[in-house]
């Protein structure tokens, strides 16, 4: 033990207390991966954790809750009275106000049987006091909101409440205010209850309920009563889970979510790889004291140990670092995600903090025990040093060089697999093959770094030394003298920028994609959608007279409702959407997967009641042009010939379009979410805009926007999703940069005596500061040049393989050369300038002393 | 292949240095300061073999470092060919060391990852000279490893890595050449080859030579001999 104590003195703790200096870039690397992982993880975690509070509290107790195609009649209502024996049951519904006092705040609105929902919801009314005052309350356009919602609003019992609910102004009265708990607690307490007829008539959905959740009492058999209500049901009704709205929500910002998933988990790898090169300095440092030990006993076992408890200590002490920050990290990661979901996503989603614990755990768990597989193989080599030649400076790099060709290999062996995985379909929808070719990629890179930091060393010398005199060899001598070390440090480099080149692209792609979609469907000249105050997608609905107000305000030449609900098939949500696909036959502008002609298969759909699916919904289902697709409607399951798949980057989830009419026959739904409104010959967009809103006051509360700001609003979201990518991406980039510090650092004190030998053969400062600057910039243009190569693979990846088995969608390749360029030049820049500070401490070596030290 | 007596571009043996030491005294701080040199007083003709003799810690290296300009007396003066090296700039004082001096050391120290040509060329190039190769290819010719010039220096064996050092420390046509225990890793038949080696160059380049060493056989080659001991001067 003893023995033991001694060995660890020696090789960690002695030269740490020594140079803790030493110990600081690969701890603040693990730290940062740390700090982004839980703060990631913890947005997440929040985010399903509202989804489901939300879910759960409007679910409240029940068992099951019953919806169908277009709600539940109330006329259904009939097959639940046997519940009654064993249970109880309340209809609900729902929907989404916008408030009217400046805030422009979305609310749920939920429209229960006030008497009778105590049942399954939990309420509790904080004034008026008393429970039974809350029946007497309820009334014609009176809501109830939580203490927490009214002093926000600056609402108290009696207060008017200004809202849109249903495209129409409303003045609704408060009629008392609940305790935050229970029901109250749905939506983050932005949550405004009132009577199911009041919610019927506001939103427009007479003679329905959305859902009607269902309570047993204790010891009723759950099974046989949904058996029993099952055989009960109208067509067209099912069961489902209380809390499957959540599920359906989290699948909807997935693509956010998993986004920020993947950069997260890069900027960990990159920690990793600093560990990696900080073991593996320690271990080319102390060869001398690693051969002495060996020569007077330890075990390969005991050396290994050592330096896997070094790997173990940076690992855990930037993991307590790295939750520090983490917490401060999350805050910020949760506005920023909270806001981008409500704004863009969900409305009414308030994304509440969640637990800490859980993503602590787990990033210390991943931090720690990335930081243990980062060192084992450092560690291993350590147990290879033999006792002698490891005195000799070179020769541990040197026994590196003989592997160079089993790293080629592999290297090589590492691209195929990579290339076979991207041939791979999706496991279970998760492009799981696609992921596992970026490891490879990743794994291909770190294999054959080496040889590229070889190659460059070698070709360098002779156009340097031309160029730049002694320190150019020199310099290329240093890079290709610290094989493994540089070779890290290129991995880690080349491993952020190439991600961060790959996203580039692909963003650029999407968005570019998305861009030349937008100008080719958009082709009416205003928007009409319900107002919906500070969001951006659409809430709520229109009546559907607003149809035929828009057609008859002059200057409008043609009217396109739109109608888009929530659907699933096979317990998979998707979009049912219905338009006039009369304006498509006329005016085209939907384009179709395989080139069809817009005009044609549209006037085809619409006379042989076929569905147009978008493209995502055909990879989802695996339905194409020619097939058949089945939807849920109020009679039953109904089928439907697929006419055409056009492209769609609206959503990932799929949509099945029908013609309005066909819809409106099958459905009833009247209501409609958009209008799509074609200006008259001659008539100004935004002179007709006004004269819309002139017309509309009083009547109905609309959202109105031009073409061109429904283009720029598109863009503006796009950019606005991906700009928590960019800050994770500058995070990983700029921990790679610590990796290139720290590796000239360590060659800075590690070839102290090689300075001083340079000094005392006469390089002035400047020159030794010169070839460590050409160190740090081949090691930055090697990345660089590995990075591009690296990042058209995993652009590759992205575009062709995990984008459209994630999302469905088919992206045009855009190359933002520019932009590419600026990130590399910084990068470059960034490397060259981490080695200014080695240089300097390199050119203080005092010759004197650092001859001495033999 | 046999280097010319004066090679060109450098000095003329006339104008070979005279070494004058004065009062050399040289004390590393720390919480108990070591004097290494206790004012020494040496003088050495241009082109003599002087032969410093001493045990480890006498006092040999750091006056090598002092004169070979890399350390800084604490108080008297060395000079080189008239020039005194204590009152150079940090910027002569590398040019001096760049062009004036050669130095050898006991562990060889070659950069183990440039080649035997690139470690020989490598003053040279420091100094910015086109004719590093050429001159390299010289120098290794007259050390005998012209055939080894593409290995890397953990390929060679002692003896042959001190004789790379010898051609690296002569490149620049340096007229002082000062050899630190350059036997002391050697075996005695490659120990007395490099001295042999030496002393040649030294005859035939007309440079001075100061050896130091603990072993007298070694400093018998010299023309004269000094000893020192705790930091003083003995005549030996």
């Amino acid at each position: 033990m003893l023995a033991f104590r001694l060995v660890v003195r020696a090789l960690v703790t002695g030269p740490a207390r020594r140079h803790p200096l030493r110990l600081v870039l690969p701890v603040a690397g693990v730290a940062i991966g740390v700090a982004a992982i839980a703060a990631i993880h913890h947005a997440n975690r929040s985010v399903t954790d509202s989804f489901r509070d939300a879910a759960a509290s409007v679910a409240g107790r029940s068992d099951f809750t019953v919806t169908g195609p277009v709600g539940v009649p109330l006329e259904a209502l009939r097959a639940f009275s046997f519940l009654w024996e064993v249970g109880s049951f309340a209809p609900a519904v729902t929907g989404i106000v916008v408030l009217q006092d400046g805030t422009g705040e979305a609310a749920d609105l939920l429209g229960v049987d006030i008497a009778g929902d105590g049942a399954v919801r939990s309420w509790e009314l904080v004034a008026p006091a008393d429970r039974a005052s809350l029946v007497r309350l309820a009334g014609r356009d009176t809501v109830f909101v939580s203490e927490t919602f009214a002093r926000r609003h600056g609402l108290q019992p009696g207060s008017p409440m200004r809202v849109v609910a249903g495209g129409v102004p409303r003045t609704l009265t408060v009629g008392g205010l609940l305790r935050f708990s229970g029901v109250a607690r749905a939506a983050g307490a932005d949550l405004v209850i009132t009577d199911l007829t009041t919610a019927q008539r506001i939103l427009g959905k007479p003679g329905r309920a959305d859902r009607v959740d269902v309570v047993l009492r204790p010891g009723a058999d759950r099974d046989s009563v949904r058996r029993t209500l099952v055989s009960r049901l109208p067509p067209g009704l099912r069961i489902e889970a209380p809390d499957r709205s959540a599920a359906s929500a989290d699948r909807m910002v997935r693509a956010f979510r998993f986004n920020l998933n993947a950069l997260g988990s890069l900027t960990l790898l990159v920690g990793v790889f600093l560990i990696a090169n900080a073991v593996s300095i320690s271990v080319l440092r102390r060869r001398p004291e690693i051969a002495t030990l060996k020569a007077v006993g330890a075990s390969r076992t005991l050396i290994f140990a050592v330096f896997l408890i070094e790997g173990a200590a940076i690992g855990l002490a930037g993991t307590a670092l790295g939750e520090a920050g983490g917490v401060f990290l999350a805050r910020a990661a949760l506005r920023a995600i909270g806001g981008t979901i409500s704004n863009i996503y969900l409305p009414t989603a308030r994304i509440a903090g969640g637990s800490f614990a859980s993503p602590a755990l787990l990033a210390a768990v991943v931090g720690f025990g990335a930081a243990l597989l980062a060192t084992v193989i450092p560690a291993a080599e350590a147990t290879r040093v033999p006792p002698s030649p490891a005195m000799r400076a070179g020769s541990v790099e040197a026994v590196r060089g003989t592997r160079l060709v089993p790293r080629a290999l592999a290297a090589a062996g590492a691209l195929a697999l990579a290339a076979a995985a991207s041939l791979l379909p999706p496991l279970d929808g998760f492009p799981f093959f696609g992921f596992s070719g970026v490891g490879l990629v990743v794994a291909a890179l770190a294999l054959a770094a080496p040889l590229f930091v070889r190659a460059a060393a070698r070709g360098s010398g002779g156009p340097l030394r031309r160029l730049l005199g002694a320190p150019g060899p020199l310099g290329a001598g240093f890079f290709g003298g610290a094989l493994a070390r540089n070779g890290i440090a290129v991995t880690a480099l080349a491993m952020a920028l190439g991600m961060t080149l790959a996203m580039i692209v692909t963003v650029a792609s999407i968005r570019e994609t998305v861009r030349v979609w937008v100008e080719t469907t958009l082709r009416s000249d205003l928007w009409v959608k319900a107002a919906a105050g500070k969001s951006s997608g659409i809430v709520g609905d229109l009546p559907e007279d607003v149809v035929a107000f828009l057609a008859a305000v002059p200057g409008v030449a043609a009217v396109d409702p739109f109608r888009a609900r929530d659907a699933d098939l096979d317990g998979r949500p998707y979009t049912l959407g219905s338009g006039d696909f009369r304006v498509v036959a006329r005016i085209g502008g939907l384009p179709f997967v395989g080139g069809a002609d817009p005009r044609t298969t549209a006037d085809r759909a619409r006379r042989e009641g076929a569905a147009l699916i978008s493209e995502p919904f055909a990879r989802r289902f695996g339905v194409s042009a020619g097939g058949r697709v089945t939807v849920a409607t109020p009679g039953g399951p109904r089928s439907f010939p697929v006419a055409g798949v056009y492209r769609d980057y609206s959503n990932d989830r799929g949509t099945v379009m029908l013609d309005r009419e066909l819809y409106l026959a099958i459905f009833g739904d009247r209501r409609v979410s958009s209008v799509a409104v074609l200006a008259g010959a001659g008539v100004d967009a935004a002179a007709l805009r006004r004269a819309i809103g002139i017309a509309a006051r009083g009547r109905y509360a609309l959202s109105i926007s031009t073409n061109r700001e429904l283009r720029r609003e598109v863009l503006r979201i796009f950019d606005r999703t991906f700009a928590v990518t960019r800050g994770l991406e500058g995070i990983a980039v700029a921990v790679a940069i610590l990796g290139i510090a720290n590796a000239l650092l360590a060659s800075a004190v590690e070839r102290r005596r090689t300075f001083g030998l340079l000094r005392a053969i006469g390089a002035s400062r400047q020159q030794i500061r010169g070839a460590v600057l050409v160190e740090a910039a081949l090691t930055g243009l090697v990345a660089t040049a590995a990075a591009a190569g690296a990042a058209a693979a995993f652009a590759y990846l992205l575009l062709a393989v995990i984008n459209p088995q994630s999302f469905g969608w088919t992206v045009s390749l855009a190359i933002p050369v520019s932009t590419l360029a600026g990130a590399a030049a910084l990068v470059l820049a960034a490397a060259i300038l981490a080695g200014v500070f080695p240089g300097r401490l390199a050119a203080a070596v005092d010759p004197a002393a650092a001859l001495a030290e033999e | 292949m046999p280097l010319s007596p004066v090679p060109a571009g450098s000095p003329s043996a006339s104008e070979a240095p005279a070494i004058a030491c004065r009062e050399l005294r040289k004390v590393y701080g720390g919480a108990e300061p070591v004097v290494a040199l206790a004012g020494v007083d040496l003088d050495v003709s241009s082109g003599e073999f002087l032969g410093v003799l001493g045990p480890s810690g006498g006092g040999k290296s750091t006056l090598l470092h002092l004169l070979g300009g890399i350390d800084r007396a604490t108080s008297g003066t060395v000079s080189v060919g008239g020039r005194e090296v204590g009152g150079l700039s940090e910027r002569e004082l590398t040019l001096y060391r760049r062009r004036d001096v050669g130095m050898v050391f006991q562990f060889f120290n070659l950069l183990p990852h440039l080649t035997v040509r690139e470690n020989v060329e490598l003053p040279r190039l420091l100094d910015g000279r086109p004719d590093a190769s050429s001159r390299a290819t010289d120098l290794l010719g007259r050390v005998g490893l012209v055939h080894r010039a593409a290995a890397h220096p953990y390929e060679l064996s002692g003896g042959e890595m001190q004789r790379v050092a010898i051609a690296r420390a002569l490149v620049t046509g340096a007229r002082l050449l000062l050899a630190d225990e350059p036997t002391g890793n050697l075996d005695t038949r490659n120990g007395e080859q490099v001295l042999g080696l030496l002393d040649e160059i030294r005859r035939e380049r007309g440079v001075t030579l100061i050896l130091a060493t603990h072993s007298h056989a070694a400093a018998g080659r010299a023309d004269r001999r000094v000893e020192i001991r705790d930091g003083r001067l003995m005549a030996s």
